[in-house]
C-alpha cells in the first residue's frame, strides 16, 4: 500500500507540476487519471503480482485518494524543492502512521509482527482486525498525539519563560 | 418485473445501504466531509451530489462494460475507464443547467461535486457496483443504495457530533479523537446489527 501511494505521490507531483498552467479542476482530474493509469500499468505488468491479490479494488482507490489532492496544492504554488520535500514528508508520515496502526493491530490480533511471532503480555483480541477497531485506535492515537503536543508546548513555554527571566536578571 | 428480479433489486439496494455506507467503507468519506457537513442540510447536499455523480458514472461504466467486456483488455483497462466515467459524469453535471435552475438547494450542492467525484467515494461505488453486479440496472440500484447509506451514515455521525460537542470530554479527546472513537463504536454496532459475529 505504501509503495502504491509512493508511486501515486511521485507521479502526481510531477504531473501536477507539469500542468500548473491549467485550473485546479483539470489538474486534479488529469493527475488522478495518470496515477490510476500508472498503477494499472504496474499491476498489469506483473512486477508485484501479490499486490493485486492483497489490495484488489483498493489498488486504484489508493492511487486516486485524497492525499493526492493535498499533494497537488503545494505543487502549484511552492518552489520545486520545497514542494517535493513536502510531498516526501507527507508520504513518510502516511507510511509511519499506517505501519504503526498495522503493527499495533497485528500484535493485538495475532501476537505477531509482519508474521513473526512475538511474546507480548497483552490480551489477544480477534476483533482488532476489523475496520471499526482501526477507527478506535486512530482516535486513541490522535488523543495521545494531542496530549504529547500539549506537554511539549508547555515545556517550550516554560523554557522560554526561564530564558526571559534569566535575561531580565542579567539586565538588572 | 418478476419476483426474482425484484428480490435481486432489493438485495442490491440493501447491500448498498447497509454494507457500503460511510462507516464501513474504510473511512473513504471521513476526512474533509466532516468539515463540510456541519448541518443536516450540508449532509443532504453531499448525499445528493454523490447520488448524481455516482448514478451517472455507473450508467456510463455499465455501457462501456457492455461494449468492451468481450475484449481481454477490459480486465486491465476497467480501472482507468471507470475513472474516466466518473470524470465525464462530473463535467457533464457541471455543464448541465440542473444546478442553476434547481433552486437554492441545488445551487448550494454544486461545490460538493468536485469533492465527491475525486475523493474516492464515487469511484469506489462505481468499481464495487461493476465488480459485484453483472447487470446494469442492478449496478445502478446498488449505487443508489450506497449513496442512501452514505447519507444515513453521515447523518448518524453528524447527530453524534452534535451530542459530543455538548458533552464534557477530556481536552485531549475533544474534537476529532472522540469523533473517531464514536465512529468506531458505531461501526461495531452496525457490524453486529447486520448479523456478523466478532472473530475469536
Amino acid at each position: 500500500m505504501s509503495a502504491v501511494v509512493l508511486v501515486a505521490a511521485v507521479v502526481g507531483f510531477f504531473v501536477s507540476r507539469a500542468l500548473r498552467s491549467l485550473g485546479e479542476t483539470w489538474r486534479v482530474v488529469l493527475t488522478c487519471f495518470v496515477c490510476v493509469c500508472a498503477i494499472t500499468g504496474i499491476s498489469a505488468s506483473g512486477i508485484f503480482p501479490i499486490l493485486l491479490d492483497y489490495l484488489g479494488v483498493y489498488l486504484p482507490l489508493a492511487a486516486a485518494n485524497m492525499m493526492l489532492v493535498t499533494i497537488i496544492r503545494p505543487a502549484e504554488s511552492k518552489a520545486f524543492a520545497e514542494a517535493l520535500r513536502e510531498t516526501v514528508f507527507q508520504w513518510i508520515g502516511f507510511t509511519l502512521v499506517m505501519c504503526l496502526l498495522a503493527v499495533v493491530r497485528e500484535v493485538i490480533t495475532f501476537h505477531t509482527i509482519w508474521d513473526m511471532p512475538v511474546s507480548v503480555s497483552v490480551m489477544r483480541i480477534g476483533g482488532a482486525a476489523l475496520p471499526c477497531f482501526g477507527f478506535i485506535l486512530l482516535g486513541l492515537l490522535a488523543a495521545l498525539a494531542r496530549k504529547l503536543g500539549r506537554i511539549r508546548e508547555r515545556q517550550l513555554l516554560a523554557r522560554g519563560m526561564m530564558i526571559s527571566a534569566v535575561r531580565r536578571e542579567g539586565t538588572r | 418485473m418478476n419476483i426474482g428480479a425484484l428480490t435481486a433489486a432489493l438485495s442490491a439496494l440493501a447491500a448498498g445501504i447497509v454494507l457500503q455506507n460511510v462507516v464501513l467503507a474504510r473511512a473513504l468519506c471521513t476526512d474533509d466531509p466532516l468539515h463540510f457537513t456541519r448541518t443536516y442540510r450540508g449532509v443532504l447536499r453531499l448525499g445528493s451530489a454523490t447520488l448524481l455523480v455516482t448514478l451517472m458514472a455507473t450508467l456510463f461504466s455499465a455501457g462501456l462494460r457492455r461494449v468492451f467486456v468481450r475484449f481481454s483488455l477490459w480486465a486491465i483497462l476497467r480501472w482507468p475507464l471507470c475513472f474516466l466515467c466518473v470524470a465525464a459524469a462530473f463535467f457533464l453535471l457541471k455543464r448541465l443547467p440542473l444546478f442553476r435552475v434547481g433552486g437554492q438547494f441545488a445551487r448550494e450542492s454544486e461545490p460538493f461535486l468536485l469533492y465527491v467525484a475525486f475523493n474516492g467515494v464515487a469511484y469506489a461505488i462505481v468499481l464495487l457496483s461493476l465488480t459485484n453486479y453483472a447487470l446494469a440496472w442492478q449496478a445502478m440500484v446498488y449505487a443508489f443504495g450506497c449513496c442512501v447509506g452514505l447519507t444515513f451514515a453521515q447523518m448518524l455521525i453528524h447527530a453524534g457530533r452534535e451530542r459530543l460537542s455538548l458533552s464534557l470530554v477530556p481536552r485531549s479527546f475533544a474534537g476529532l479523537p472522540i469523533l473517531l472513537l464514536y465512529i468506531g463504536i458505531l461501526s461495531l454496532a452496525i457490524y453486529g446489527l447486520i448479523g456478523h459475529q466478532l472473530p475469536t
